[in-house]
């Protein structure tokens, strides 16, 4: 024998001045969510889903549904604050991380034998500090280390290559 | 003598992480001891260099759990290969286990997909970079935790009263050894110091949890990075 399920269920007041609630009801076999709006009682409205519900639930009750209710939509505001920060710090950090790997990609830092500079991009805090310590090295390797990394006019030849003169 | 123990199974790109991760170890610590447990296929792929010794493993989900009791290391730090070393403080850190046989850095609830088991049982440890000493307790939570491992995911286990999404997690074996058999009273568990965080820092967390110091291990997640970022640098 299946057990009969109650028409209504968790009413919780919007306005209960003006006799708006929240209430679960039971259409076939599953509840929807609906909010009920009657207006303030001086307009002498009625609503038979009102009028049903608060046969069945006093108004503490609905007033305890009520402030409950404020509870749970507390904690998961909190909870979705706190999702929303872990993902910005994950960006930031992911952010921070790529262009850290990116820069060992790059032939000059990777092959360079400065540590300590190498250190300090691995070390990095902000993506402005690995770009700065990125931009150090690459110049001091330019200039010191292997010069002939630059073409005599002072060009890259990975970033500006030879344009091919007329046949 | 210790040492640093690294596991890359199953897909390439783990190994070029470890790779990635071990040269960014030694350059904080050039005379780092290194283990790799990898599998034969890709031999000749890597710069070997690296590492002091390379061993062979299955391509196993969990070849990390088959390999820890084989550490040749007195005193091993394990660490994913999604990881990446970037302070000087990496050299003390078999100074820390003390008396314990293993130290673990915390999981950090708002940042890991399971943690609580029920109201009363919470996972606290996490399973990705710890350190632990080579004696007949740990070898034998080692082997046991592999063991465990292999059975929690057969599709009949039933790990009831716990939630069956924590049949995936090595992080579940390792907690039900050290709270549900007699392990509980045979190994000495211990935890990084004070800030922890910064032994094991995972994208997502709270910079507040450094306590303003520095990052000495970044642990970035690869599936995450592969799958978010296609032009990622592990190629």
């Amino acid at each position: 024998m299946t057990e009969e399920l109650a028409k209504y269920r968790n009413p919780r007041w919007i306005d209960k001045e003006n006799r708006s609630l929240f209430c679960e009801i039971l259409v076939g076999q599953s509840y929807r969510p609906s909010q009920i709006n009657v207006g303030n009682i001086k307009e002498g409205l009625v609503n038979k889903d009102y009028d049903a519900i608060m046969e069945i639930f006093t108004e503490e009750e609905i007033d305890e549904l009520t402030e409950a209710h404020k509870d749970v939509v507390l904690e998961q505001e909190e909870k979705d604050a706190e999702q929303r920060e872990v993902h910005k710090n994950r960006i930031m950090q992911e952010a921070l991380f790529n262009m850290k790997l990116e820069a060992f990609e790059i032939e000059a830092i990777k092959n360079s034998q400065n540590k300590e500079i190498k250190k300090l991009i691995r070390k990095a805090k902000t993506q402005l500090e690995v770009q700065a310590w990125v931009t150090i090295l690459i110049q001091q390797e330019a200039l010191y280390t292997s010069p002939n990394m630059f073409k005599p006019d002072g060009t890259h030849p990975e970033l500006a290559p030879d344009i091919p003169t007329e046949p | 003598m210790n040492g640093y123990l690294y596991v890359a199974s199953r897909d390439e790109r783990y190994l070029k992480a470890a790779c990635q991760s071990a040269e960014s170890l030694l350059e904080f610590h050039p005379k780092a001891k290194i283990t790799l447990f990898t599998e034969d296929r890709w031999e000749g792929t890597y710069d070997k260099t690296l590492f002091d010794n390379v061993f062979s493993c299955d391509d196993h989900v969990r070849a990390k759990l088959w390999a820890l009791d084989k550490t040749p290391y007195d005193k091993t730090m394990y660490i994913d290969c999604d990881t990446y070393i970037q302070h000087e403080d990496i050299k003390r850190v078999f100074t820390f286990l003390e008396d314990n046989d293993i130290i673990f850095t915390r999981n950090r609830p708002y940042n890991a997909k399971i943690t609580k088991l029920n109201d009363t049982e919470e996972m606290i440890y996490h399973c990705g970079i710890f350190v632990y000493k080579n004696n007949d307790i740990m070898r034998a939570l080692m082997s046991n935790w592999f063991t465990q491992y292999c059975e929690q995911i057969k599709p009949d286990y039933d790990p009831s009263p716990y939630p069956d999404e924590v049949c995936k997690w090595d992080t579940f074996s390792m907690w039900y050894l050290l709270n549900k058999t007699p392990f509980a009273n045979t190994v000495q568990v211990g935890d990084f110091p004070w800030p922890d965080a910064r032994w094991n820092f995972c994208m997502g967390q709270r910079p507040e949890e450094l306590a303003g110091m520095d990052t000495v291990i970044t642990h970035y997640t690869l599936d995450r990075v592969y799958k978010e970022n296609e032009s990622f640098q592990l190629r």
